[in-house]
């Protein structure tokens, strides 16, 4: 069964809608609250990319993370760099590194490639701890983000949130996301159909890289501060996991209900804060003993319909 | 003398399309394939049997490049294919199914077979639509093009082995027991796909288990056992002789 589209793309064009002028009447808490959602939303897209639909268990995200962080903050505190030409170059410097890694990390397959990517990500934390340029530790103030308001980084997510859903939903409908597809469900039986594996992954990882990469620097412009063991921790990934997987891996829309729980969550148990972890661990528990595909994934196969669907007839 | 020679193996090639030289493939001590050497020529339906273990399928991976030999080259069309990846030998024109069916589960019928066009066909998804329509129509699996894989039944897995195979276009199918757990009817049925599949012109290697099938459908017969050939030749023959008879129905087949 197909919902109609009808219904379906008017809701989408009043919550569109309402998403572009929400500078206009909306309150900070508001703007501040969806902005952290379209944020989040994007880099659990990234990781649904990944994890969902390539295969691959990453628990290295913080690795663009904070690469895509640095990189506008060097940039622009100590070169002067236009802030958006420094995110940009974050996402670039991102695509490289996942570029120069690919090769080691796609030896490694399941949980091995999930604990690489950790450890690739450790390594970049201690690294720029003891990194006298990126001033060890303490972190890198962005004093030029300063001058941004709060419409332009609203905008900025907004428009990183919607792409790397739109981004997500475009490459499962061309050749490569549906080869990707069958990579995950089985790597051997896709070689003997013809697919270049290696190169699939590669190109998966660099997208899921790249954007990321983007993303964090939107985010390090936002908090204004970066330090290396915040940026490449594991703390990242462990949300993006909660998000994608409470709200259904392997789906489109589930990184959106998934990121709307947690913000939710997050703004509930913010006054619990010293056990909001363990909080947000219960409800994690909770959804996967009622849902184990998750929230979407288990409404789509109880229910048989997809709204974004990447299907082919 | 040296130009003439190179017209001689250039014939040979022509008429051979698969064939394997002292392929070995070790498994710590024991030699799963020890020296196998055979061809097939284009057009050719061969038929490989042998008792369990005699390593029919672990030549499969050595000729569809899943595994590497420790020894041993394999030709196809003339062309040294040993060290060349599964992916590369399936967009050179070698299919292979597996015995047990291995279909992208979470995938639909439909995309299963679009995947193996666009990748080992190396197609435009949306020229190959008609042609996996007409392929699906065939097997009787275009009613189930939108059920995912893994929703599938036995006979509809096996069934979708083979044609997901054939999406990729292949002058050669390996077959490995296509029809092993399938009924009587659906054998039949698959059976006469085989066959309609090489009156197209496709060369097809054939392993199973169940001599009757073998012995009705097959051009030429192979026996393997213990990694390499026993014996060669036409089916009627090789069943009678007394090494097969000894090695299936034990030392009191020949009363």
């Amino acid at each position: 069964m197909r919902l109609s589209r009808q219904p379906f793309t008017i809701g989408l064009i009043v919550l569109l809608g309402a998403a572009a002028t929400m500078p206009l009447w909306a309150s900070r808490y508001w703007m501040l609250l969806c902005l952290t959602f379209c944020l989040y939303l994007s880099l659990a897209q990234m990781w649904n990319l990944l994890a969902g639909y390539c295969g691959m268990i990453s628990l290295g995200q913080q690795s663009f993370i904070g690469l895509g962080g640095y990189t506008p903050a060097v940039l622009s505190v100590y070169y002067g760099l236009p802030l958006w030409m420094g995110v940009l170059c974050g996402g670039v410097t991102a695509l490289v590194f996942a570029l120069l890694t690919a090769v080691p990390l796609f030896r490694m397959r399941g949980v091995y490639f999930a604990v690489g990517t950790w450890l690739t990500a450790e390594v970049l934390a201690v690294a720029f701890s003891n990194w006298s340029f990126v001033r060890y530790g303490m972190g890198i103030v962005i004093t030029p983000a300063y001058q941004l308001s709060l419409t332009e980084m609203y905008y900025a997510g907004l428009v990183m949130g919607i792409g790397s859903t739109a981004l997500v939903f475009l490459i499962l409908r061309t050749d490569l996301g549906l080869t990707l597809m069958a990579v995950r469900d089985d790597e051997a039986a896709a070689q003997t159909v013809g697919v270049d594996v290696f190169r699939s992954k590669l190109y998966g990882f660099l997208i899921a890289a790249f954007v990321t990469g983007l993303t964090a620097g939107l985010i390090y412009l936002h908090q204004v501060f970066i330090q290396p063991y915040k940026a490449f921790g594991i703390d990242w990934t462990v949300r993006l996991l909660f998000i994608v997987i409470i709200g259904g891996i392997g789906t489109i829309e589930g990184p959106i209900v998934g990121a709307v729980i947690y913000i939710v969550l997050r703004q509930v148990f913010s006054e619990y804060l010293d056990v909001s972890l363990l909080l947000m661990g219960a409800v994690a528990i909770a959804v996967m003993t009622v849902a184990p595909k998750g929230i979407v994934g288990s409404l789509q196969e109880r229910f048989g319909f997809e709204i974004l669907s990447s299907r082919r007839t | 003398m040296g130009v003439r020679k190179r017209t001689q193996t250039d014939q040979t090639h022509m008429t051979e399309r698969l064939s394997a030289h002292g392929l070995t493939l070790r498994f710590g001590r024991i030699r799963a394939v020890d020296d196998f050497s055979f061809s097939v020529k284009r057009g050719e339906i061969l038929g490989i049997i042998g008792p369990n273990g005699a390593g029919k399928s672990t030549a499969f991976d050595l000729l569809s490049g899943s595994r590497k030999p420790d020894k041993g080259r394999v030709l196809f069309d003339g062309m040294d294919i040993t060290h060349e990846s599964p992916q590369r030998r399936c967009r050179l024109g070698i299919g292979r199914t597996h015995q047990v069916p291995r279909p992208f589960e979470n995938m639909t019928v439909y995309e299963n077979a679009l995947v193996a066009a666009v990748n080992g066909g190396e197609r435009s998804g949306r020229n190959a639509r008609n042609d996996i329509h007409d392929l699906l129509d065939r097997f009787g699996l275009l009613s189930k093009k939108d059920v995912f894989a893994r929703e599938l039944s036995l006979v509809e897995r096996k069934l979708l082995e083979i044609a997901r195979c054939l999406a990729t276009g292949p002058t050669l199918m390996l077959l490995d027991e296509p029809v092993a757990g399938v009924g009587g009817e659906d054998q039949d049925r698959i059976v006469r796909i085989v066959a309609d599949v090489r009156d197209k012109g496709v060369t097809i290697v054939w392993i199973e288990h169940i001599i009757t099938v073998m012995t009705e459908a097959v051009d030429r017969l192979l026996v393997m056992a213990q990694g390499r050939e026993l014996i060669g030749g036409p089916p009627e023959r090789v069943m009678n002789t007394r090494e097969v008879l000894e090695a299936y129905l034990g030392p009191e087949g020949e009363q």
